[in-house]
Formats: C-alpha cells, structure tokens, sequence
C-alpha cells in the first residue's frame, strides 16, 4: 500500500514535471471572477485588473498620478473650461481589425452615456456633446467646466471598444469584448480563468512582452500565493499583508507594492432614517471623541501587520491633492471620556455593520476593543455582502465600515460622500458649504487653487466627523524573479505595456 | 422490476418539480438585493431600476418562476445576472471538474474503506479491528474543511510537495490535474471511507454467519476460500448500494471541500451564487444535484434487486 | 460535511424501563461517549471557571503568541487565548447541537407520525417534501436559510434544524408503519380511541427509541454543521467565540501560526465523537437485534 502510493506520488511528480507553461504565457492570480467584461457595465476592479489588458483608455494615470496620454496623444481644454479637445493617436486598430478614430470616440461615449444599465453615466455625466472634428480630433462640449473629467477618462470611462463589434454582438459582447488593447480577448470559464492573447496590430506592439496572459480566479490570498511560490502561476494581485514576510524571505519571488488610492472608513448614520436617531449620529463631539478613543496604528498593526497607511482622511497621501496640515490626532483616552462626560453620558451605545470579509472583521474587533476603554459599547454586526449592500444602501445601520476603491482625482470621492446629494452620501450628511466648495473646486483649472479649496473642504469634513476615515490599503503584488517590467501605478492594475519575461 | 421502476421514474419528475418550487421560493424570500449588488459602486438608481425590470425582480414570485420554468422546459437555465454567461455553459464547465473529485474521492473511499472493513471483519475483536473502528469514528467525526486546512498545513506550507489549491484541468496536464485533486480528493473520500468500512464490516460479519459459509467450513474448505467465493460476493451487495448512493452525496458534500482549496466546482459555484444572489446560478446547481442524487438513489435500489437473487423474483 | 445516515432501526413494541438504562451502561461505546459529553457540557456550563483568560479581550502586545506558560494553546490573530475561546466556543457548539436537532425533532417527528399512520393522501404529500428536501445538499441548504435568517447562532441552529427535517419525518414514518401492523392498535381502535389518543399514547411511545438514536447521531452532523455554517461567516457573532469561525481565521495564518487551527479543530472532531459514539450505544441498546 505505502509502496504503491510513493509510486503514484513519483510517476505524478515526473507527469506534472514534463508539462511546464510554454514561457511565454504570464499566468496571473486574481483574487475574484470580474463581472460583465464591458467597460460600460463592469463594476468590478478584479474586471478593471483584466481591462488593463484588453482595452486602452483616452488617457492614463501616471505611478505620481498625472494624466499622460494613451490612446489620445495630447489634450487641450478651451479657455472657459468648457470644452475640451483630444488629439487622436493614428494607425490605431481595434482587435476586430477596424479603425479606432474620433467617430469611435463619439460612438463609445454615447453609448456609455445611453445603454441603459451603463455604469458609466455618472461619470460621464457633464458632456454634453461630442464632435468629430477630423479622423483623429475629437472634441467634447461639457454642460458645465470640469476638472476631474480627464481622470474619469483614465478608468474604465476612458475604453474604447470597437463601435463594429459593439452594434453587432449588442447583447453578447461582454461574453467577446473587442477593445484596442494590448491584448485580444481569447476565451473566458467562468469562475475558473480568463484567457488572451497578444494583438499583434497593437500601436506599441514592440513593448508587449508575453504572447499570452491567463488570469485565474484563485480567492484565497495564501492559495494564490502558494501557487506563485510552487511556479503554477507568474504573478498574484492582493497578497495578504500577512503573508509579504514569506513573499521577502522567497529568493525567487519579488514582492511589488505601492501606495493605493482607496480608503476604509468607518461611517455614522447622521441622518438617515430612524438607525440616524444614536448619540453618536446626532452628536459631532461624541463622534470625535470616538476617533479619540481609537488607535489608526494599532488597528494597522494588528490587522495589516503594519502593511497598510494609517491616516484620518479620504484622500490618499500620495494624492497632490492631500492635505498634509490636518494631521490624525493621537489616541487620548482621557479626553475621549471627558467629552463623552461633557455630553452628559457615561456609555454610548453603537451598533457597527460591516461586510463579514477577514480584514473588516478584525478592524471591527479592534475597534470595538479600543472604542470600549473609553466607553463605547459596541455591538457588532457582520454582514454577508450582498444584505450588506442592501442595507448600506438604505442608510439600514448605525455606522458602517465602508471600503471605497477610491479615485485619481479628489472629486469623485469627496462629492459622493460628503455632498448633499452624493451617491454615496447614504449616511445623508449635508452641509451647504461644503457643497459649494466641492463645486468650486471641480470647475478650478489651477492646480495651487483648487488644493487650497480642498483643504477647505478636509477642515470641514474632519470636524463633523459623518465619517472616520481609518486607513489606506496599499497594492501588493508578488511575481516570480521572472516577471520584469512590472511598475506599480496607485490604481493598483497590472499595465502589461512594457512587462516580459527575463531571465 | 419493471413496474418498480417506472414508479421510481414517475415520483422522479414531482419531486424535482418540488425542489426547484422550494429553493426558488427560499432563494426568493433572501434579503438583500441583486440589482444593488450588481449595479457597481456607484450604484446610479436609474441603473438599479433598469437591472430590476431587466432581469424581472419586481415581478410577483409566481411570475418569475413562471418564466424561469418556461425556459428550463426549453432547455435554457437563463443566464447568471454576474457574469451575464450562459449559466447551461457554466454548468458544463463545472459538473465535470466536481465529477471528477467525486469519482477521485470514492476510489479514495474504495480503496480505504473495503480493505479495513473486511479485514476488520475477519479479525473480529482484534487490536486492528478496534484502530479500524476508531478510523470510522473518526473518519465520520472530522469536519472536512479541518482536514482540508491540515493537510495544506503539512503538504504544502511546511513540506511544498502539493498545491494549496487551485484546480488544473486534465485537458492542460493530466499529472497535474491529479496532482491538484489529491488533497481534496483524500479529504472529501475520508468521510465516505469511514462510511464504507462500517457498512462493509457489518455486511462481511453479517455473512460469515450465514449457513452457506457454515456448510461450507463444515466441508472443510479452505477459509480464503470461503471468505472470498462465498462471504465477499454476499457481503459487497450492500456496498454497490451504499456506493451509488454515497455517490450523489459526495456531489452534494463538495461544497466545503471547494471552498476550502478553491477549486471551481460545484459546490463553490453554489455558495458564490447564494452570496450574490444569483439566483438562476443556485436554482441549476441545486436542481442538477437533486436529479443526480434521486438518479443515484434510483440506481441503488435497481442495482439491490438485480443483485438480491431472493428479491428477483 | 457528513451526509445524514439514517440508521435502521427495528421497531418493537416496548415502553422505556430501567432495564434499558442498564443496557445502555454496559454499552461502552455510550458510556464513553456520554463521559465525553459530559466533559464539554461541564466545559460550557463552568467556562468563565474555568478558562483562564476573558475569551474575548484581546491583547496588542502578544498578536499570535506560540503556546507556551502564559498561553498554553496560543493565541490568536488579535491577541486573545486560543485556550480561553475553545473552552468557550463549547458553548455555541453543544447549543447548535442540542437546539438545533430540538427543533428538527419538534417539527419532523409529527409530521412523520402523521404520515405514517394516516397513509394516503397526508403521507404522499409529507413524503414528497420531506424526498424533495432530502434530496437538496443539506448544506446549501443550510446556508440559504441561514443566509435568510441573517447571521447569528440563533439562526444558524434554526437553519440547521429545519434542514435536518426531513432525516426524522423519515424515521418516524417508517417506525409508525411498522407499529401500526401491531394488534394492539388494532386494539386501540377497536376500543374507540380516537386518532389523538392511539398517535400519543401507543405510536409514540415506539417511536421514541429510534428517534432518540437517530437525534443523537444528527447531533453530531449538526454540530459539525454549525462549525460549517461559522467558517462560513453564518454563525456566533464576534467577538463570541465558536470553533468553526475561529478555523476560518486561522486559514488566514497557517504559516505563522499554526495552533490557531489545530486546537478548535480537535475540540470540534472530540464532541462529534462523543455524540456518534453515544449513538451508536444508545444504538446498539435499544436495539434488541444487536
């Protein structure tokens, strides 16, 4: 029996040995299946991670988060601020063969701007029009002058898909997606991998370096890693920060990381519905005198082995927008109890809901820890995601640890959740002057300016405290030593531009 | 025979007809709301309200089972509102890779469980057949994702001989494929084994007291002999049966064993598609289970008549 | 997971009596499952005794110790005894197996009875939901009810116990037909007994002994159901301990900190044992064919 097995063992070992990857396939490791693979409908970042090989975007953000070009060579924004003109970049085809030029351009946006369950509307909404001056410039009408628009078009806005394919897959073409990316989609299992392969009529063909990406679902961070480890895959997105010792200590691994632009945050219902109706919801003082009573550091450590940024704002450091004034203010226990006993109270009551995911469980427990000493009686509440969702939505919680993938640019994230109307101001915080200075400062050409705008808007949004922002995870990616050219950009996917194999 | 199957057959329709009202039903009644979860972060409530009408979940529940019915009976399972993939191809890709680790964990089963139940039956009261009894114990006792997270601990974090998960399909490199089903195919067949070894154990001491093997000591024949012309062939009946109806068991029992070392079968696809609220997703791979599992049943009580000489007749 | 087995169990027309105690006492098999029982209901019932540490206040300063003086079992990823959580996680587990199997019994054992003993048209309806679920995975359909149910323990061991039906419709129906072949209820009907008074006073009281074995077996499943369910995320909210959720974070860690899987692991396959070898004493006892 024990003979036999050993057998068995060394006759699979020899089979698996004589099948290696031809090596010019990157097998990459994502930690969830993407959702509809359309630039117009994906809401996913695991979808937006396989975008980044599949469909080149206008423009492109830069690892100091400067807008650089991609599919539009150059820009120019009128003097009012009001319309903004693209110069194309030529000889762009799409997969499908055709050409990419300002009718594509025009057909992409109005068709992000029209289909029905577009996701994009939002982020599309202050164009009001598109003109194809000549094959390659194309020029947008805004309702209204708008910054961030260029950032917008940096993410999954800015895909162009092939307007042929587009009108005639109508309905499938996420099963097929056609895109004038650096690689072509090939076939798609579901729950299982995704496949493409090189497009060889690529406008920077010359800098792609593998002739095929796979990219298999693989959920669980230590799986995802211990195949990078055993060589059954290249590269795997979202490591653990509790395992990037054993990403160090491997000799043939290499860890890449960099700063993120996302935020976890710990939201108060101030308004919304009868959850809004806690003295932490109706009480600013006692909301910072939570944040008093919590440790960021200690909530790293504990929960991210020190791996993540912790910080007390929406923003990321890393962002040149941040406002480096407002520093987190250190834990005080004393003082936490003296405002709570300021209020007249001596326990505060709170319930916290939070999606039942390994890292917010934690945060939770920590905080319910911490924010116990100084006399907050916390119940927690995890969620599987979907109810939570729901319930998120519908302002259906006292507070609420909220994970935003965040933006390149400040507004998107500050209007939706600190403006009146926000999409996900579902805490329903409102301030009026607040309101105008976001306003103010998406219309601001001037980089000096509109800083000095949203250090006006921090100041505000730190001191009601609807949210507490906690911290900033940062990307971390662990490749084999034989993956090079891998550059780690805030938004946390993989360019494949520029990476190949070395030895 | 004939009459007993065709009854068999006949309650067969009803009761997936059933199965597929109940979990559509409970499926239906879960919170949460697709439309949201589906609608990405930014949630435009123009585009909520589209997925609702879209994919009918304003519609009365009789309705939607209505037209989810309607199409079945054409032979389409819808499409997974997630992916927006045909869920007919998802279940082609999925049935076989859960197929196999059920075909793995029964050999498993098999070739554990046979071995020390007839020779725990043989050496009845035995030092061998006490560890034998407490392997079934224990075989019945260990949650499989416990087992699964142990073995990970041995083979692949501290010894690096085994993948931690991950599944490699047959068609890219069979040596690998095996490789990748070992673990969950040990873990998922433990269970089965123990399940196996007490049912075999019974059955063979069942049979050695039977008066054919009394007769036939009596004659002298050898003892092999009689274990193995006389006893084994009688006591393996119960196992065929046990062994189809253990069968459909393990399709159903995959669910923690995938989940565990992230293989996309099955199992994992139903327990992602009752966290996300795809219903369609659920209602196929709950439906295509029952049937296997009311098939296999069907065929252990088939196979117990053909091999039961008395209950030919 | 386990699939459910229901275990034959030949029927004879007999009421509890002492004698079967002192069966059940030289069944070894029950008496050291019921020791082991009884070693966690003690675990449970006196844990604030006797774990040494608050199950739940965590310690910043000693994330993930390796077991040593301080900590014999370790601790965990946010610094709490892992001894202190098993010690405590028994609570969750005996109660999962307990109330849960409670409410599958309540729900399954007159619906069976009715089948049973009316025949016809109430057993072909019992029998085809009762089919209809037992042919659903008994754990899928525990996470949708609990998923339904929202997470907490309490829900959980509803979600378990419903599932857990249709195992005691079907033993209760096939022991009540075989009582009914009885003279005695013949008898009883003779004698003008209504429906009520021959269910209570002459089916039940033989439908009882397989019952009780196969609750005690399906005690076992659902304990390790519960454990399931936990790893899950559908179970004891935290910072509660239960073992299957303390499993589920310790996947996370198995590298650096191995104990965190270990301990629950073991505690959760010693109570499984204890009520399957109570079982199937309890089996062998009141079952006279043996």
């Amino acid at each position: 029996m024990k003979r036999t097995g050993t057998a068995l063992a060394a006759i699979l070992m020899i089979a698996s040995g004589l099948v290696s990857a031809s090596a010019a396939t990157l097998r990459v490791g994502i930690q969830d299946d993407p959702d509809a693979l359309d630039p117009a409908l994906s809401g996913t970042y695991s979808g937006r991670f396989v975008f980044a090989a599949l469909c080149d975007k206008l423009v492109d953000i830069s690892p100091d988060l400067k807008i650089v070009p991609q599919l539009a060579e150059a820009w120019e924004w009128s003097a009012d601020g009001k319309s903004i003109t693209f110069m194309l970049r030529k000889n762009v085809t799409f997969h499908d063969g055709t050409a990419f030029d300002a009718a594509a351009v025009k057909f992409n946006i109005e068709r992000m701007k029209t289909m029905p369950d577009s996701k994009r509307k939002a982020e599309l909404a202050p164009i009001a029009s598109v003109e194809a001056l000549a094959a390659d410039k194309v020029k947008f009408n805004l309702s209204e002058p708008f910054v961030p628009l260029l950032a917008n078009l940096s993410d999954r806005a800015g895909m162009m898909v092939s307007p042929k394919a587009a009108t005639e897959k109508a309905g499938e073409f996420a099963a097929a997606p056609v895109c004038a990316g650096p690689y072509q989609f090939a076939e798609r299992k579901s729950r299982d991998l995704i496949r493409v392969k090189k497009y060889p009529g690529y406008w920077n063909a010359a800098r792609v370096g593998y002739d095929e990406v796979v990219y298999y679902y693989v959920p669980d961070s230590t799986v995802r890693l211990s195949r990078v480890r055993a060589g059954d895959l290249d590269l795997a997105e979202r490591i653990a920060p509790t395992d990037l010792k054993t990403v160090r200590d491997d000799p043939n691994l290499a860890l890449h990381s960099g700063q993120g632009l996302a935020v976890s945050h710990l939201m108060f219902n101030v308004g919304a519905g009868a959850k809004a109706d806690t003295p932490l919801g109706k009480n600013s003082t006692l909301r910072q005198a939570f944040e008093l009573a919590i440790d960021r550091n200690v909530i790293n450590r504990v929960a991210f082995n020190g791996e993540f940024l912790a910080d007390n704002q929406m923003i990321p450091p890393s962002s040149p927008f941040y406002d480096s004034a407002r520093k987190a203010p250190a834990r005080d226990v004393g003082k936490a109890k003296a405002m709570i006993a300021a209020a007249g109270m001596t326990r505060v009551p709170v319930e916290i809901q939070y999606e039942n995911t390994a890292g917010d469980s934690r945060v939770a427990q920590i905080i319910q820890s911490m924010a116990g000493e100084a006399g907050f009686d916390v119940k927690l509440l995890p969620m599987e995601t979907t109810t939570a969702i729901e319930r998120y939505m519908n302002g259906n919680f006292e507070a609420y640890i909220g994970n935003w993938s965040g933006r390149a640019d400040p507004d998107p994230t500050l209007v939706a959740f600190f403006s009146c109307a926000g999409s996900q101001n579902v805490n329903k915080y409102c301030n009026k002057d607040l309101d105008a200075i976001l306003n103010q400062a998406r219309g601001e050409a001037d980089e000096a300016k509109r800083k000095a705008l949203y250090a006006k808007a921090t100041d505000i949004y730190l001191t009601a405290l609807s949210s507490i922002p906690l911290h900033h995870p940062n990307w971390f990616f662990a490749a084999r030593k034989s993956v090079g050219g891998i550059v780690m950009v805030p938004d946390g996917l993989l360019r494949l531009v520029g990476v190949g194999p070395v030895n | 025979m004939k009459t007993l199957l065709l009854r068999r057959l006949a309650v067969l329709l009803p009761t997936l007809l059933l199965v597929s009202m109940m979990v559509f039903g409970l499926l239906k009644l879960l919170p949460g709301d697709p439309a949201l979860a589906l609608a990405g972060e930014e949630r435009n409530p123009e585009v909520v309200e589209y997925l609702r009408q879209k994919y009918r979940f304003n519609d009365p529940i009789p309705v939607q089972y209505a037209v989810w019915l309607k199409a079945l009976v054409h032979g389409d399972f819808g499409t997974s509102v997630r992916t927006r993939l045909p869920i007919g191809t998802m279940l082609a890709e999925k049935l076989p890779v859960t197929v196999e680790l059920a075909i793995l964990s029964m050999l498993v089963a098999l070739l554990v469980g046979l071995p020390i139940g007839i020779f725990a039956a043989l050496g009845r009261g035995t030092p061998f057949d006490y560890g034998a009894s407490l392997f079934g114990l224990a075989g019945l006792s260990i949650p499989h994702f416990w087992l699964g997270i142990m073995l990970i601990l041995l083979f692949s974090v501290n010894l690096g001989w085994l993948p931690a998960g991950g599944f490699v399909p047959p068609s890219e490199s069979v040596g690998r494929n095996l490789l990748s089903m070992l673990m969950p195919s040990l873990v998922l067949g433990t269970g089965t084994a123990a399940i196996m070894m007490r049912h075999v154990r019974s059955a063979m001491i069942e049979a050695m007291k039977q008066d054919y093997v009394r007769t036939a000591r009596a004659k002298g024949v050898r003892e092999s002999t009689i274990v193995l012309r006389h006893a084994l062939p009688n006591a393996l009946i119960p196992v065929v049966t046990l062994g189809t109806l253990q069968f459909g068991e393990l399709l159903a029992g995959a669910v923690l064993t995938e989940q565990v070392f992230s293989i996309p079968g099955f199992g994992k696809m139903v327990v992602d598609g009752v966290f996300s609220r795809d219903y369609a997703v659920v209602q196929a791979v709950v439906l295509c289970t029952a049937a296997v599992f009311l098939l296999m049943s069907l065929i252990a009580d088939v196979a117990y008549v053909l091999l039961n000489p008395r209950l030919r007749s | 997971m386990s699939s459910i087995e229901t275990v034959p169990v030949a029927s004879q027309a007999r009421a509890a009596a002492p004698s079967e105690i002192r069966r059940l006492l030289r069944e070894p098999s029950a008496v050291i499952g019921a020791t082991i029982i009884l070693f966690f209901v003690v675990l449970a019932v006196f844990a604030s005794w006797i774990a040494p540490y608050d199950p739940n206040s965590p310690d910043w300063m000693a994330i993930r110790a390796a077991p040593g003086a301080a900590h014999w079992f370790g601790t965990d990823d946010l610094g709490r005894d892992v001894l202190s959580r098993v010690i405590f996680g028994t609570q969750a587990s005996l109660a999962a197996g307990i109330v849960s199997v409670t409410v599958a019994v309540l729900i399954g054992l007159p619906f069976g009875l009715m089948a049973g003993y009316f025949g016809g048209l109430t057993d072909m309806v019992i029998s085809r939901f009762a089919d209809a679920l037992l042919a659903c995975p008994f754990l899928v359909l525990a996470i949708a009810l609990a998923a339904f149910l929202g997470p907490s323990l309490q829900n959980a061991m509803i979600a378990i116990g419903i599932s857990a039906v249709p195992v005691f419709v079907r033993v209760a129906r096939a022991e009540t037909l075989v009582v009914c072949t009885e003279d005695y209820i013949a008898a009883a009907r003779s004698q003008g007994l209504g429906h009520l008074a021959i269910l209570t006073g002459q089916v039940l009281p033989n439908v009882l002994a397989p019952t009780i074995v196969q609750a005690t077996l399906t005690m076992a499943i659902a304990v390790l159901a519960e454990a399931s369910l936990a790893f899950l995320g559908l179970g004891q909210l935290p910072p509660a301990p239960s073992w299957g959720a303390m499993l589920d974070v310790a996947r996370q860690f198995l590298g650096e900190a191995p104990w965190m899987a270990f301990w629950p692991g073991l505690a959760i396959i010693a109570l499984v044992i204890g009520f399957n070898l109570m079982g199937d004493g309890l089996n062998d006892a009141l079952n006279p064919r043996h």
